[in-house]
């Protein structure tokens, strides 16, 4: 599935990154080091870590999309490091629950 | 009465400034009169500031980084506990190569600031150690373990919600706000720069009620809890 598609059906807030990639996989968790261990290439990741660390976890898993929930903002230098490394934000007022379910039915797996 | 910013970082963090190095916080620190010089999981590159800043305190020190990335700081009297425990946490880092033109360098430096080298363990990302993990590891070791900036991103409070029961006693606050939060949790508060940058140091400082001029005696001066922060 498209990230346009995920997000015009999730009404998400596009922070930055390309739109047309496909995303496989869904990965709902805050821990970095839990993401790190068990997120597949080709995954949209949903969380309400917003550091820089992210962008690298993002990186070495082949992650291509980051849904951040719950209204929170990411910092300047994750945006910056985001568009450097071609990763898609994304950003909700929606809780990290709500996200998952509606990626679910998507079918997202 | 001595001055004390116990939160500085050098260059070999990930996240700091590479002018973090010794001559360049020489110059930055004629105010104060203890320092704490850390860097995100270890101490490796403690040693050359101790050198540059002999007429300074210089406390030993690391912000490791939990499981539930909990920031939480090791402050010991000895280099060599701290440089012990840096080693410890090498194993429990991930396991893969830091790429330092993408996420910021990590640098060695000797004592006039020269760079002497670089680290390819991710020195900016949680270690596999559960907070009470981290807590026991510098305590066994002889350190003293504070939460690190607990109201803020990465704080205990931010992370967990509440204080965990922990033999932690002192407290690291950036704000009035934490301060309270921090005294109702009975903790020793203190309050430090956590300086990425060379402006950032000595923008938040404590006094320390003692005069001897030693680690031990800034380190039992914490632990007494003969600290004044700018809200009391």
């Amino acid at each position: 599935m498209k990230l346009k598609e995920v997000m015009d059906e999730l009404k998400l807030e596009h922070v930055c990154g390309e739109l047309d990639r496909e995303v496989v996989h869904g990965y709902t968790c805050d821990l970095l080091s839990e993401v790190m261990g068990n997120a597949k290439p080709d995954t949209l990741w949903v969380t309400v870590q917003s550091h820089m660390n992210i962008i690298a976890v993002a990186t070495i898993t082949g992650i291509r999309g980051i849904i951040l929930c719950n209204g929170h903002d990411y910092d300047d230098q994750t945006i910056e490091k985001a568009k450097e490394e071609g990763i898609t934000l994304f950003k909700t007022q929606e809780n990290s629950f709500v996200v998952s379910g509606k990626l679910y039915a998507l079918g997202l797996k | 009465m001595m001055k004390a910013d116990l939160h500085i970082h050098t260059c070999l963090s990930p996240c700091a400034d590479i002018t973090m190095t010794p001559d360049v916080i020489k110059e930055r620190t004629k105010k104060l009169d203890v320092l704490g010089i850390l860097d995100h999981n270890t101490s490796k590159n403690v040693k050359p500031f101790m050198k540059a800043l002999k007429d300074k305190v210089v406390v030993p020190a690391l912000e490791i980084q939990s499981v539930e990335d909990v920031h939480i700081l090791g402050f010991f009297e000895k280099l060599e506990d701290s440089l012990r425990v840096s080693e410890i946490l090498e194993n429990h880092l991930p396991n893969i190569v830091h790429d330092h033109e993408k996420f910021g360098y990590q640098l060695y430096v000797d004592e006039s600031g020269r760079f002497v080298g670089y680290e390819d363990k991710p020195l900016g990302f949680p270690t596999d150690l559960e907070l009470d993990e981290v807590v026991d590891l510098i305590l066994r070791r002889n350190g003293i373990p504070v939460f690190a900036h607990v109201e803020r991103k990465f704080g205990v409070l931010y992370q967990l919600g509440v204080f965990p029961k922990t033999p932690v006693r002192i407290a690291e606050v950036a704000s009035e706000e934490g301060y309270e939060l921090a005294k109702k949790g009975d903790f020793v508060v203190i309050t430090s720069s956590d300086a990425h940058t060379p402006e950032d140091i000595g923008r938040r400082t404590i006094w320390l009620e003692c005069d001897d001029k030693s680690v031990k005696s800034v380190l039992s001066c914490l632990l007494s809890g003969k600290v004044i922060t700018p809200w009391g």
